[in-house]
């Protein structure tokens, strides 16, 4: 099944769990506090506006937060109202994704909240307490409550992932329990001390502590919005030099997403993923200096014109080596022409010498070259492509890179050699 | 760092006697039996003080607004004004090693904004060390802290008006303007430590610095995330300059003169960025067309190859997340009569930003002869043919704007150097 299809059914299931944990929540709509949820859902929106995008996935808010404020103070109602409505807000007012998309997300939380809400009920023994608790127990069921909806959210996004980008699910999980388990718990002890603080001076300090953690968090968001800014900038800047040539257009980012899915489907981890994205967007930035004529001449080039061409995985790698994050790419950006046998240029470095990324992007660049028009020839059919590339696994290509993109399903390589800018969102 | 001249020693001067003089005169209503929260209060404002990183929403991050609505929310205006006055003098020696003399004017300067703040939040009905919340005393609550701050920009642009020769009124509402946003929101985390140091304990503000760390490591990536967006948009206009001989500094020139008349028709911060950015992208389009100028006569494919870079060029900055940078470079070549391209678009339909920029490219391309320019040196020839482009080709209001830049000290129109180097560099 291609992953977009998968992803579709893999959203239906998640809005239709989501509406049934939403039903059992909200089946206690008659201590519904009219003042008391609107001051909430105002907390929330605040804490949703706050999205912190983590590089390179996954993200988190303090919409939760309050959410669980409104289940200890008033009950489950309040925890689906807080929790889910700004989801749709927010979603709709920064046009953060489609309705679909928003939809599966509040399905996702509703689910979630609904097991927390479970686990919180059963550590008070499903007595018929008050919903004001102070002592202890208290606080024990809270973070049960806590605690199960993070255990829950963090699969089921690592399976949305799975569904959606086609990372391998425990690739994926492990990224995400590392990377964001640091938050969990800051964002657990931020539920307590605002539980604390609603309990001991009133509604209204404890909404301020919101906005003052809102404040808090803020430079997080910034940091994850330019972290987003700055990868487009980096497509720009790909795009201008696959501009020289009308023929290679948007070569860059398919390779990058060729790139991406081989990276993924050798198993590497998100990070590696990361630096091998930027790396083949990157690979032929040193094109740049090189005289558009030659770049695009149609004919054969000169000897001392093809050692102008030749260069160019050097100047690439000194173009990004000194800057931030994109140096972390130089090396294989400047092997990224090396052949499996070691009759590549510019080291002729052999087999696992040269950098895996390397490999990857030679594997994806090649890729691309073929099933292109070029202005010399016309692009062959993918399925020919695939098989000259599997034809040179072991004398220019790493035959375990080549296994891996056999693994790929084609119609993924269409979408991208179709599209390969929305291909990316996918 | 230049000299002082007699006049800004004397603003110092009269500062730090009025704010030495506050304190004299009060100084039986000082809280002195308060020390030790006087004391741990001195050094916060020591430590929150010292310590500064610049703002991408303008300004400067400290804690130093929070901590003076603190003190403006918790003692009363003399005790404020020797905490404030004291430590800010000692984190200025700490932080920047200057003289005796700055910093004690610097402290005397912070004073003064809290004694403002603390007196409009006394006129208001507040009452210092009793704070709450609700709607009677949301007016001192939010009045106090505004007084603050109309205070402290106007001694600040006062002195640099006096100091670098800036216009002191529009620098005034300029810095109140960009400050505004930042300094409301300090209010909630002020009044919610306010409250739990009032009702809980002093030492609580303790626990507000050790949050800071948390935000720097957030905000210094996040600076550095931005220098390196910078260098690749810079790469970017290398490369597009590359192309045209006559142009290398041209974007970066244009952008110069857009954000100048950005600046003069007071568009916010975020928009003059935008403007910025997309000036200096304006030309990235052209990447790969460079033969095409070298051609001794285009023929109409050519031209529409040529016309066709707004569109490439706004495809590409498409990827950004602000939508209106790829607008702007779509239609820079628009007229506000109507009669420009793609679109055809007049007047207001065609985006600010994009006017803006097509006025600064025209001033540019006449001062240096770049197509489809023949050149005009002298400013006053520039001058007049703006002018007499003015509702035809380029929106009044955007020309009026330019006039304004060009007479005041922003632009000075003075291209021959520049001139000079490109064409040293070309022969």
């Amino acid at each position: 099944m291609a992953l977009e299809q998968q992803w579709r059914v893999g959203r239906i299931v998640l809005v239709g769990a989501g509406g049934i944990s939403l039903g059992f929540g909200l089946s206690g709509l008659a201590e519904f506090d009219l003042a008391l949820a609107g001051f909430l859902l105002v907390l929330a929106l605040a804490g949703e506006w706050l999205e912190v995008r983590l590089r390179p996935l996954g993200s988190f808010t303090l919409r939760p937060v309050v959410a669980f404020i409104g289940l200890w103070i008033a009950g489950p109602t309040l925890l689906m109202f807080a929790g889910l409505l700004p989801i749709l807000i927010i979603g709709f007012l920064t046009k953060r994704a489609s309705l679909p998309g928003l939809l599966s997300i509040a399905g996702r939380d509703s689910l979630c909240f609904w097991l927390a809400f479970v686990a919180y009920r059963g550590t008070l023994g499903f007595r018929n307490l008050p919903w004001e608790m102070t002592a202890g127990s208290a606080v024990a069921a809270q973070l049960a409550g806590l605690a199960s909806f993070w255990i829950a959210q963090v699969p089921l996004q690592a399976v949305e992932l799975y569904l959606r980008e086609g990372i391998q699910f425990r690739a994926v999980l492990r990224h995400l329990v590392q990377h964001t388990w640091v938050h969990a718990v800051a964002l657990v002890l931020a539920a307590l001390a605002l539980s604390y603080l609603e309990t001991n001076f009133g509604l209204v300090v404890m909404g301020i502590a919101v906005i003052m953690l809102v404040e808090t968090y803020y430079p997080w968001k910034l940091l994850g919005e330019q972290d987003g800014i700055l990868l487009a900038s980096i497509q720009m800047m790909a795009q201008a030099v696959d501009l020289k040539d009308p023929y290679t257009s948007k070569h860059s980012q398919r390779v990058s997403q060729f790139s991406v899915r081989l990276a993924r489907a050798m198993g590497l981890g998100e990070d590696e993923v990361e630096r091998i994205r930027i790396g083949a967007l990157m690979h032929d930035i040193g094109k740049i200096g090189i005289s558009g004529r030659i770049i695009r001449k149609p004919s054969k080039l000169t000897a001392e014109e093809h050692a102008i061409m030749r260069e160019h995985p050097l100047v690439s790698a000194d173009i990004i080596g000194p800057l931030e994050i994109l140096g972390e790419s130089a090396e294989m950006v400047r092997h990224h022409h090396e052949n499996w046998d070691g009759t590549g240029y510019p080291n002729g470095l052999k087999g696992e010498e040269i950098p895996l990324g390397s490999r990857i992007i030679f594997v994806a660049d090649a890729l691309d070259a073929l099933v292109t028009h070029r202005p010399y020839r016309m692009g062959v059919p993918l399925a020919e492509a695939l098989a000259i590339i599997k034809k040179n696994a072991g004398t220019q290509f790493d035959p375990a890179v080549v296994e891996a993109l056999g693994r790929i399903p084609e119609s993924v390589l269409i979408a991208i050699v179709a599209d390969p800018t929305s291909a990316a969102q996918l | 760092m230049q000299t002082i001249s007699r006049e800004v020693r004397l603003l110092v001067l009269v500062e730090v006697s009025l704010a030495t003089l506050a304190v004299v005169i009060h100084a039986d209503s000082i809280s002195w039996y308060e020390w030790p929260q006087m004391l741990l209060f001195f050094l916060v404002v020591v430590v929150g003080f010292s310590v500064r990183i610049s703002d991408p929403r303008g300004g400067a991050v400290t804690p130093s607004t929070v901590l003076s609505y603190l003190l403006i929310y918790l003692f009363n205006i003399p005790t404020a004004l020797l905490i404030v006055m004291a430590g800010r003098t000692a984190a200025y020696i700490v932080s920047r090693g200057g003289t005796f003399w700055r910093a004690v004017g610097n402290g005397s300067l912070m004073a003064l904004s809290v004694g403002a703040g603390g007196f409009v939040f006394r006129l208001l009905g507040g009452m210092p060390g009793q704070i709450e919340f609700s709607s009677v005393t949301l007016p001192a609550i939010i009045g106090g802290p505004l007084a603050h701050q109309v205070a402290n920009n106007f001694f600040v642009s006062y002195a640099a008006s006096r100091w670098r020769g800036t216009p002191f009124l529009s620098s005034w509402f300029d810095s109140f303007r960009d400050l505004l946003w930042p300094n409301l929101l300090s209010i909630p985390t002020a009044v919610f430590l306010a409250i739990l140091s009032i009702d809980v304990h002093h030492i609580v503000v303790m626990g507000y610095l050790a949050l800071l760390p948390f935000q720097w490591q957030a905000l210094r990536l996040y600076l550095k995330r931005r220098q390196l967006y910078t260098q690749i948009v810079d790469g970017l206009v290398v490369a597009a300059d590359v192309n045209f001989p006559l142009g290398k500094g041209h974007a970066r020139r244009v952008a110069d003169l857009a954000v100048a008349i950005a600046r003069k028709m007071l568009l916010s911060e975020s928009i003059v960025e935008s403007v910025q950015f997309a000036a200096l992208l304006h030309d990235v389009g052209m990447i790969g067309k460079d033969d095409l100028l070298d051609r001794p006569v285009l023929t109409m494919e050519d031209a529409e190859n040529l016309l066709d870079h707004v569109r490439v060029g706004a495809a590409m900055a498409r990827e950004l997340p602000r939508k209106e940078i790829a607008e702007a470079i779509l239609y820079h070549h628009e007229r506000f009569d109507g009669t420009g391209y793609p679109g055809g678009l007049r007047g207001g339909e065609i985006p600010l930003p994009a006017r803006i920029i097509a006025l600064a490219e025209a001033v540019d391309s006449m001062a240096f002869g770049i197509f489809p320019y023949s050149p005009v040196s002298t400013r006053s020839a520039i001058v007049s043919a703006i002018l007499s482009e003015k509702g035809k080709s380029f929106d009044p209001e955007v020309v009026d704007a330019f006039m304004r830049a060009v007479e005041g000290r922003n632009v000075t129109l003075d291209y021959d150097t520049a001139r000079q180097a490109v064409m040293g560099r070309i022969s």
